[in-house]
């Protein structure tokens, strides 16, 4: 299964351990007094630093618990109260929270307000690289949700800045005299989840991409091999469930089944509508078997090319769990001891939650069904099987309206990833707009699906040798036999464009990067510091199998691929 | 009703000190004992005893004795 068996202990503690407090982490009602008890392991520490104008130390003081389930621990560092946004971030921050109460501010109703506080994000964004977020919470005033949207339109042009609406902050004046904040405990407490759960793991691109669910006692009561399908109850609150999972894929997140039941039992289940409003067609894979839990959640994470850290496993049984989690020690889980814990769970598990759905969101589900398609594709001809797949390349060589894209698949391609860069946005923004730096970026459709932008290739001038630090490929895009060809193009490109005498490529060793190293051996030959580029003659036949279109200012409506691999 | 020993451990908790560290503590003299953990406190205090408090009981608490005299009133 792939852990070793320390690996498989920790696993098993990480996992008691997690799973005795999601009780209070998903519950409808926090609990302060039951939040400060919780101390999970959190091997990763994330440094955040809160530019703020009012006290907020209420609010990120319960953060922990909540980032602890993903397996982070918050350690924030807060400016001094600040409403002029004046100091600059310190640099070591791997995030910036701008919280502002704009309670503080005489001039909030004025129309030019907006445009000032634009201006003052703007400038703290040139001290730092780190996504910033940015909560304008504002006690009293009726118009805080337009405020926000008003600077969430202003701010588009900032890279890598979201602004969210934190909603109604219940006030309790009684005790503002006091403490200098009019925040309710139980507000604090819910902005707080909010934090940990949803808003921190989405900015650092920690999210779920996948969500595998048990059937039996999970998303309906009873057995459906021993009730027979008119014997299973789908309560209110399970069909609460149900609807949450229809959302999420919806939203872009995969849906799978891991049953142990008879497959046609489980075909019978999902085509008769009891599970409505799930339909057949969400989820990207059914697997109905007596085969272990484990060996079908491999099976799955190798169907789907995601990683168990991209993925959450549910299921009523906590054998099940155990097992699955001593497999695959980074599997997020989540005990269904009732449907209202599980609703809870899907609400509330960090990394579930998104700013945003783009439409490759939207089709990511029908992509990878396109995927598990082609690989049933016959054609050895690998220029027979392009041109029978249709398949369109499409290369931008400045690809300005992509950057938060860009950056997106930079943080979440763990396999084909030469260098493991990580780019921010505001990294890809500067090496747009710099002359002797680029991104390439590469979007890829066939008839079987459009996958979007699928590739980056991110690099700058030196002495006139391209030097590539970060090579790129969705998993969404692999096994289609195009990538060498692709690549090379771009590489061809680049070489044009700068005059240039070769390219050396950077690279990292990662825990998965395995296929890009596989595919610098194919492609390049070790040198010094990286890897010499070797042009390859014959990738140049397959361009008469691909329609090739070259790009230098996309509007981007191809997309992105979005899918962590 | 609140006993001296659940005071005790809200106050450990706001304040992130050992108990036998409270019988010294006071308000605006100990170091961990400033504004922002005393709302750390009276948040405690508020959800344990489900009753808000008042900005004068919340001036009164200085030390764990009127920590302990203030929740109980809170409980009576």
């Amino acid at each position: 299964m792939g852990a070793s068996p320390a690996h498989a202990k920790a696993a098993r503690a990480g996992y008691l351990d997690s799973l005795s407090h999601h009780g209070a982490l998903f519950s409808p009602t926090l609990s302060r007094l039951a939040l400060r008890g919780i101390k999970l392991r959190a091997p990763e520490s994330i440094p955040i630093h809160v530019v703020r104008n009012a006290p907020v130390e209420y609010v990120f003081g319960t953060v922990g618990p909540f980032l602890g389930v993903s397996g982070a621990t918050a350690v924030v560092s807060y400016s001094a109260y600040d409403d002029t946004l004046t100091a600059l971030a310190p640099g070591d921050a791997s995030l910036i929270v701008v919280w502002l109460d704009y309670d503080r501010y005489s001039s909030r109703h004025d129309p030019s307000f907006p445009a000032w506080l634009v201006g003052r994000l703007a400038h703290l964004r040139k001290s730092t690289s780190a996504p910033m977020l940015v909560v304008g919470s504002d006690l009293d005033e009726p118009g805080r949700a337009s405020l926000n949207a008003r600077l969430e339109q202003l701010t588009d042009h900032i890279p890598g800045l979201t602004v969210v609406d934190p909603g109604v902050t219940h006030s309790v004046a009684r005790s503002s005299a006091v403490t200098q904040s009019r925040l309710s405990g139980e507000r604090a407490l819910e902005l707080s989840r909010l934090l940990g759960a949803q808003w921190i793991p989405a900015l650092l691109q920690r999210t779920v991409r996948m969500v595998v669910v048990d059937l039996d006692n999970t998303l309906y009561g009873g057995t459906l091999g021993e009730d027979g399908l008119d014997g299973i109850v789908v309560s209110p609150d399970h069909r609460m469930v149900l609807g949450q999972l229809a959302e999420l894929a919806r939203r872009g997140v995969l849906l799978a089944i891991a049953s142990k039941n008879d497959p046609r039992d489980v075909d019978d289940l999902l085509l008769s509508g009891a599970l409505s409003p799930l339909r057949p067609d969400d989820f990207v894979s059914v697997l109905a078997s007596w085969q272990p839990k484990p060996d079908a959640l491999l099976e799955l994470l190798r169907l789907t090319r995601l990683g168990a850290s991209a993925t959450l496993f549910v299921d009523d049984n906590p054998g099940e769990l155990l097992a699955a989690s001593m497999a695959l020690p980074d599997l997020h889980l989540v005990h269904a001891i009732s449907a209202v814990h599980t609703a809870g769970a899907l609400s509330w598990y960090p990394g579930l939650w998104r700013p945003s759905v783009s439409k490759e969101d939207l089709g990511r589900s029908a992509d990878l069904r396109a995927n598990l398609a082609r690989a049933s594709a016959t054609s050895s001809d690998p220029a027979q099987y392009l041109a029978e797949l249709e398949a369109e390349v499409q290369i931008d060589t400045s690809p300005t309206v992509a950057v938060r894209r860009i950056s997106e698949l930079s943080n979440k391609t763990n396999q084909f990833n030469t260098n493991l860069r990580r780019l921010t946005e505001t990294d890809v923004a500067r090496r747009l707009s710099d002359p002797d730096a680029f991104v390439v970026t590469v979007s890829l459709a066939d008839r079987l699906s459009d996958s979007g932008l699928i590739a980056l290739v991110s690099g700058e001038l030196q002495d006139e040798t391209i030097v590539v630090d970060e090579v790129a490929v969705s998993c969404r895009a692999l096994g289609r036999g195009v990538e060498d060809f692709f690549l090379q193009l771009s590489f061809d490109l680049m070489i044009e464009r700068f005059k240039a005498d070769g390219v050396l490529i950077l690279s990292t060793q990662g825990p998965r990067n395995e296929p890009a190293h596989a595919w610098l051996r194919r492609n390049a030959t070790p040198s010094g510091l990286g890897w010499r580029w070797s042009r390859r003659p014959e990738l140049d036949a397959l361009r008469s199998s691909i329609t090739v279109t070259v790009d230098s200012d996309s509007d981007g409506e191809m997309g992105v691929a979005r899918g962590e691999c | 009703m609140v006993s001296a020993d659940e005071a005790a451990e809200l106050l450990s908790l706001a304040l992130d000190l050992p108990l036998d560290a409270l019988k010294e503590a006071r308000r605006g003299v100990t170091p961990e004992w400033d504004s922002l953990h005393h709302v750390e406190l009276m948040f405690l205090v508020e959800e344990r005893t489900g009753v808000l408090l008042e900005p004068e009981q919340l001036a009164e608490i200085i030390d764990l004795p009127s920590l302990i005299r203030v929740m109980s009133s809170l409980s009576t």
